[in-house]
């Protein structure tokens, strides 16, 4: 394509903002770097032609390779191709950009999106590790049905262990009444990652918003995943971190979240727990520790009637055998040398605990769910 | 001149018999061998030829022609030197061709004359029907199993003397029946991991495959080592077949006969899907899976195993014997193994407790994938293994010695025998009910189990007959307990459930 069919004015602005964000290695801060000084059409040309290309802060190598790949690119195509797969797209000037992204310090400028519009009721995000115990997962499950009963929408990332189970927990309650679930994910929409995900990635389009920076067609990449974390921090009214390592990605969303002066809850969890090393910290810097979903409601004002269900209490040996495994998960052997019961006995209380729900099995080890 | 020598050769495990039909007759010198030897049979001609003059005779200048029949059976291997070397013998007269038809000879021949050791000596002595065989004097421990006169030679010139009546033929070496293990690795050398002990006996007593999921040092080697300890001394005809095979192999050493103690194989992770189900080009090696045939496979770091190695143990586990087909043969090997493996809960292997491990979430399917659901499935028993703690480190040895529990096992071993005839593992589907009838509240448990989708429809029959073991280790009656059934539940868990 030569610069004279670019002029034609067939092709809206909003495609070459597609095809610039389809550039290898192209972020948010260089594309916004890259069309400072006029429009994603005329950044475009810029590197079409041979002349000099706004000043973006990358190397020489990085700009010959925006070159090489917009040259093979046909920025008609590429927008038709995007158009044909049913995902919607959005800029901060029309009116499917969510409001709370418009004031945000670092807008995305384009969003790509699958199911409704994210509305104006409120949100909350729930992050944490993918790596999660049973109790983080529980955690994760009740806040987002508790939020999601409420009329409070779930934000999340859409990865393993924290994210699923809050997304999960949102869509287990009842159509009619429940907010809609939102769904940010680091890769472009049509390439489904991860791919256990597949089904809930589908529900939340179906029920709720699925939301992305990254042109469709671009696979999961690393450094996605931090620009993603900025979204759900700009899209959240509170955000909690359910279960984090001492070093994990949940981490990330914080400190975008703090740079937003957005409230940030933590869940404690055990100390003995490698799980909750991150949200103890969090708690002891001086995060509000969410204890109840009644905590999330008080950092976002939201008033909410119902209770949480009131579980059974179990009683005689169970009740020996489950103060003995208390609440860090225990091997079979550990338990059977805490009780004074033979294995057998054990195994017995275990399995009826199992069965009625009270307690879990993760692998070979047994863990109290609640 | 014609003579015909009896021998045998082996393939699998099973010995066949091989006429040497030596014919000397005129003609341009030469030897030929003809009758599908393969290479190193084919190299008899040289080291005949050089035995014979080391022992002090002329190699006859004519036509010299080898049969090896039935023509159409491969033959492998040097057993058939001596037979080769004292069919000539016969053939030019030296020797009386009317004594040969009372002897089989089986052998290999070194240049200077010496007899040397054969592998597969037992069964090749099975395979000939002679009154008597003569053998190297090497094998002659295992050839005392044989129900025939075994003469155990050292030279050819040793044989010639004994046919031609200069010297009485050798007696064979004297076995002491051996009542005592030679190897018996004490329980005791391992502390705490009380449920794995447990779960070692219940795997002795029923036969039940036993996997093991813990951490490097959780001694998950050291517990499977003490698995042969705890099952039964073999009985005579027990090791007798077991001595078949591994004499088959090559495996046999003078230290080993006779065999009371059960086998333990522990192959390599590198092992290929042949060397661990048996076959190969032209011997028919037995594999590993038959050389622990009546005792333990151990498969360590289970997940390291290529998956077609692994997966090539379904069937042979399931029908305790391994059908070989090849191009030119069929072999058939037994193959009643007690299965044990043992692996890490993921690649950094340290600890799998739920949300402490450090590995990816992919890092961490990948390795769980290495190892099939149906194989899995095979094992009856599957426990978490932890490294023990400082207290029960140092800690007096407790808890019952080998033979202690190997007495137990004994005992529940036989009350199954004695009940349906086999042990619990090989218990039919058709026959729990009768076996182990369920009680309603066990009933009741099984079923929040399975709708709980925590057991399997064959898991549910797996933990029963595990149960029947346990009962039958306590010594209880024809019950089966609801405890007894959850701790066998218990035994059987899921190692890889944790995480997403």
């Amino acid at each position: 394509m030569n610069a004279a069919e670019l002029n034609s004015g067939e092709v809206p602005d909003e495609a070459f903002l597609l095809a610039l964000l389809t550039l290898p290695g192209m972020g948010p801060k260089r594309l916004a770097a890259l069309c400072e000084e006029g429009t994603p059409r005329s950044a475009w040309t810029a590197l079409l032609g041979s002349g000099a290309v706004p000043e973006v802060g990358v190397s020489s190598d990085q700009v010959t390779k925006w070159r090489a790949a917009a040259r093979a690119l046909s920025v008609e195509d590429e927008w038709k191709r995007a158009q044909g797969l049913g995902i919607w797209v959005s800029t901060s000037g029309d009116s499917k950009f969510p409001k709370r992204l418009r004031a945000d310090i670092e807008p995305p400028s384009m969003l790509f999106g699958l199911g409704i519009e994210a509305g104006d009721q409120p949100t909350v995000g729930i992050v944490g590790t993918r790596n999660c115990t049973s109790y983080g997962k529980r955690c994760a499950f009740e806040f987002g049905a508790a939020l999601a009963e409420a009329g409070v929408s779930v934000v999340s990332g859409l990865a393993l262990g924290i994210d699923a189970a809050a997304h999960q927990g949102a869509l287990s309650v009842g159509l009619k009444s429940s907010a809609p679930p939102i769904g940010v994910v680091g890769s472009g929409l049509d390439v489904i990652y991860p791919r256990r995900n597949t089904k809930l990635w589908a529900d939340v389009a179906e029920r709720g918003t699925l939301l992305s920076e990254t042109a469709p067609g671009i696979g999961p990449q690393k450094w996605r995943f931090p620009a993603r974390n900025r979204i759900i921090a700009g899209l959240s009214d509170a955000v909690i971190v359910i279960e984090s390592h001492g070093a994990g990605g949940s981490l990330s969303t914080v400190d975008e979240a703090q740079a937003r002066d957005i409230p940030v809850g933590a869940v404690p969890g055990a100390i003995t727990s490698n799980a909750s090393v991150g949200t103890n910290q969090l708690i002891a810097d001086g995060a509000v520790p969410v204890l109840s979903v009644e905590d999330i409601f008080e950092m976002i004002h939201h008033h909410r009637p119902k209770q949480l269900d009131q579980t059974a209490t179990p009683e005689d040996l169970a009740s020996v055998v489950l103060d003995a495994l208390g609440w860090n998960p225990q091997l079979f052997d550990e338990l059977c040398t805490r009780v004074s019961l033979s294995p057998s006995q054990v195994a017995m209380e275990v399995e009826r605990l199992v069965g009625d729900g009270l307690v879990g099995r993760a692998g070979p080890w047994i863990e109290r769910l609640r | 001149m014609l003579a015909i020598v009896r021998s045998a050769t082996v393939n699998g495990v099973r010995g066949h018999p091989v006429d040497v039909e030596v014919h000397v007759g005129s003609g341009l010198p030469g030897f030929t061998i003809v009758g599908l030897p393969d290479a190193s049979c084919r190299e008899a001609r040289d080291r005949v030829r050089a035995a014979l003059m080391s022992s002090g005779h002329d190699w006859p200048q004519r036509r010299i022609t080898v049969n090896l029949a039935p023509s159409d059976l491969k033959k492998t291997g040097p057993s058939l030197d001596l037979a080769i070397a004292v069919g000539i013998l016969g053939a030019i007269d030296t020797i009386d061709r009317s004594l040969l038809d009372e002897f089989g000879f089986l052998g290999e021949l070194g240049l200077d004359g010496t007899v040397r050791p054969i592998r597969g000596a037992l069964p090749m002595g099975d395979a000939i029907k002679t009154p008597s065989v003569v053998a190297p004097h090497d094998n002659g421990l295992e050839m005392t199993l044989l129900d025939r006169s075994v003469f155990p030679v050292t030279t050819l010139a040793e044989v010639i003397d004994c046919l031609s009546g200069k010297q009485a033929w050798p007696d064979p070496p004297e076995v002491m029946p051996s009542t005592v293990r030679r190897i018996r690795p004490e329980l005791q050398d391992i502390r705490g991991q009380k449920l794995a002990k447990l779960a070692l006996a219940i795997s002795a007593a029923g036969g039940h495959h036993l996997l093991m999921v813990g951490p490097p040092g959780a001694g998950k080697t050291m517990l499977a080592r003490r698995l042969p300890a705890l099952l039964p001394d073999l009985t005579e005809s027990e090791a007798l077949e077991v001595t078949r095979i591994h004499s088959a192999a090559g495996e046999l050493t003078a230290a080993k006969v006779p065999l009371i103690d059960p086998p333990f194989r522990a192959p390599h992770h590198s092992a290929s899907a042949v060397s661990l189900i048996g076959g190969g080009a032209a011997s028919m090696r037995p594999g590993e899976i038959s050389l622990a045939h009546r005792g333990v496979l151990f498969l360590d770091e289970l997940g390291e195993f290529t998956p077609s190695a692994l997966d090539g143990l379904r069937q042979p586990l399931e029908e305790r014997v391994v059908r070989v087909t090849r191009a030119h043969s069929t072999a058939k090997y037994p193959a009643s193994v007690q299965l044990v493996a043992s692996m890490n809960p993921c690649p950094c292997g340290e600890s799998g407790a739920p949300g402490a491990c450090r590995c990816s979430d992919a890092a961490r399917a990948r390795y769980h994938r290495r190892v099939s659901g149906p194989l899995l499935d095979r094992f009856d028993l599957r426990i978490g293994v932890q490294r023990p703690i400082a207290s029960e480190l140092f800690a007096e040895p407790f808890g019952e010695t080998s033979a202690e529990v190997a007495e137990r096992v004994a005992e529940a071993r036989s009350r199954a025998i004695a009940r349906s005839g086999h042990i619990n593992a090989m218990i039919k589907p058709l026959d729990l009910d009768s076996i182990v009838p369920l009680t309603d509240s066990a009933r009741s448990i099984l079923e929040t189990a399975l709708s709980q989708g925590r057991l399997s429809a064959r898991g549910v029959g797996r933990v029963r007959c595990v149960s029947r073991t346990i009962a039958d280790l306590e010594g209880g009656g024809d019950e089966v307990t609801v405890e007894q059934l959850c701790l066998a539940m218990s035994l059987r868990v899921d190692p890889f459930g944790f995480g997403q």
